[in-house]
């Protein structure tokens, strides 16, 4: 069979696995709704409390390192609207790494016959985040216009390409921080120092100088909402997609030879 | 005496044992601190809600400094004890819970504070030039009693908090809810001054400025004598609410518990 055919069964095989994982988490989803609507309602409360905060800081700031309020709000509804989905689809799997990689429960998911780094990332869905989606990309959709009158539908075809290569990114660089318990197993917090790496991608890349600034261009951080963010404001260049989809590609790779290397380290569970 | 010691001692060795997690712990609080300082540092505005950039500065290293000996959360020690079934071998022991509880956090914050101050000293001397820290030893000694209430109003919050467990597994939207509160009401995105007038009066009652803004206002000179008085009548009063709702949440909860096994 061609190298290409041999691939797009593959990538039919992963899309009829994820359909598959999709519908059994919705079923456990709508067995404890209760805890849906709660989940979902606290989601939409750290939302509200998330803008609530950028107002009240830019009620007492002009600008912060040249982005005023309505930039700072894209720039934030952008974050959200990546971040949840990241959280959606792939941020409960990732979080999970150092469980199963501690109770030997990893072995569950190499001894399935499909790519296991496939099957670990998108595993659980997490609908809680969906409803807030829903609102997020309503103000996704009619927000920018205020700020940048010239976008159009192929900006917003890019944008929504950028964040998706952000999201990728983003996925790739957790997956090889939680991927440390291959080598560290008690070390569970891990997951929780992504969180906090990925708070620096919340602000724009221009308030930061120096080293940090070169850590969140070196990382993929500043492609998860600042870049797409610039091009919805029509201050976006190629060689920021350029540079998007090669950070991309770099940390793919980079996330499968931390896998190669981590089963190699991983003892499992049973004799 | 010497039970109390054990289960400190308990939480030492095991902050020892476990040296990576602990670091990750004070690693995670910093990079916390480091964002905010960024953020502020790159504000084009000289005076930021009462507060000049450098005071601002010291307003958060200030707070990841106090964070070591306020940082109570025992929320996650209940409900894993509770859902886990772990709590039963505290019933049916002598030993009281709440007290094992609350010595377990004191051993690991003897950790904490010493791995936090190197920390803080290495942030102190990289950022000092930029940072405003305009304390007096007399401001040192008021928030004395404040980081009291501070301490007992967070742990009271969280024990009550991990009560939810006994009706309700899931209950992290709790700790969630926790969260946006004090980081909203408790002045830990932003200072409290940032609040319009119209609100202030309220905002400065509620409980969440007592376990967090209320210290750093006293030492930055926010506070006067009379409302330092008052904030702590205040403080203390919800201190009272929370050791009820506590005590009320855990014998409610204990009435409802099952486990099996054992």
């Amino acid at each position: 069979m061609s190298f290409m055919k041999q691939q797009l069964k593959r990538i039919k095989r992963n899309a009829r696995l994820f359909i598959a994982f999709f519908r059994n988490c919705l079923v456990r989803e709508m067995e404890f709704r209760m805890n849906f609507f709660i989940s979902s309602f606290s989601a939409i409360l750290w939302s509200v409390v998330s803008f609530g905060s950028i107002y009240m800081i830019f009620s007492n700031v002009e600008s912060i390192a040249g982005w005023n309020l309505e930039e700072m709000i894209l720039m934030t509804l952008v974050y959200y609207v990546t971040n949840v989905i990241y959280r959606a689809f792939f941020h409960s799997n990732l979080t999970k790494i150092p469980e199963l990689v501690r109770d030997g429960k990893m072995d569950f998911v190499l001894l399935m016959p499909v790519d296991g780094k496939f099957a670990l990332t998108t595993r659980y869905v997490s609908f809680s985040q969906f409803l807030r989606l829903v609102v997020f990309l309503f103000f996704f959709f009619t927000y920018p216009q205020k700020l940048n009158p010239d976008l159009n539908i192929f900006t917003y075809f890019l944008v929504i390409f950028l964040m998706a290569i952000g999201i990728w990114g983003m996925n790739n660089l957790m997956f090889i921080i939680n991927a440390y318990t291959f080598w560290k197993p008690r070390v569970w917090n891990i997951t929780f120092i992504g969180d906090r790496l990925k708070q620096f991608s919340q602000y724009p890349a221009d308030i930061y100088s120096g080293a940090v600034k070169a850590f969140v261009y070196i990382f993929p951080l500043a492609t998860y909402a600042t870049i797409p963010t610039k091009f919805l404001l029509g201050r976006g260049n190629w060689q920021m997609i350029v540079y998007s989809v090669m950070l991309g590609v770099t940390f793919s790779l980079l996330a499968k030879v931390v896998w190669h290397f981590g089963l190699k380290k991983y003892e499992g569970a049973s004799s | 005496m010497k039970k109390s010691w054990a289960i400190i001692k308990k939480d030492i060795m095991y902050a020892l044992v476990e040296k990576e997690i602990t670091l990750l712990w004070t690693l995670n609080s910093a990079m916390e601190l480091a964002a905010m300082l960024l953020v502020w540092l790159a504000s084009d505005s000289a005076n930021i809600g009462g507060y000049t950039k450098p005071e601002l500065l010291g307003y958060y290293f200030t707070a990841f400094v106090l964070e070591q000996f306020l940082g109570w959360y025992i929320f996650w020690d209940l409900r894993h004890d509770i859902a886990d079934g772990t709590i039963s071998n505290f019933l049916v022991k002598p030993v009281s819970y709440l007290k094992f509880v609350f010595l377990s956090n004191v051993g690991y914050h003897i950790i904490k504070i010493v791995l936090h101050s190197s920390v803080s000293l290495i942030v102190f001397l990289i950022a000092q030039g930029a940072m405003s820290l305009p304390f007096t030893f007399a401001g040192l000694l008021m928030i004395l009693p404040a980081m009291l209430i501070s301490i007992a109003i967070t742990f009271f919050i969280q024990f009550a908090m991990g009560c939810v467990t006994f009706f309700w597994t899931e209950s992290y939207f709790v700790a969630d809810l926790h969260w946006m509160l004090l980081s909203f009401f408790g002045g830990k995105i932003f200072p409290l001054s940032f609040f319009p007038e119209a609100f202030r009066k309220l905002i400065d009652y509620n409980p969440f400025r007592f376990a967090n803004s209320f210290m750093i206002e006293i030492l930055y000179g926010r506070v006067s004598n009379s409302e330092y008085m008052v904030g702590l009548l205040v403080g203390f009063g919800w201190v009272i609410f929370f050791v009820l709702l506590s005590m009320f949440a855990w014998r409610r909860g204990l009435k409802k518990y099952s486990a099996f096994g054992g």
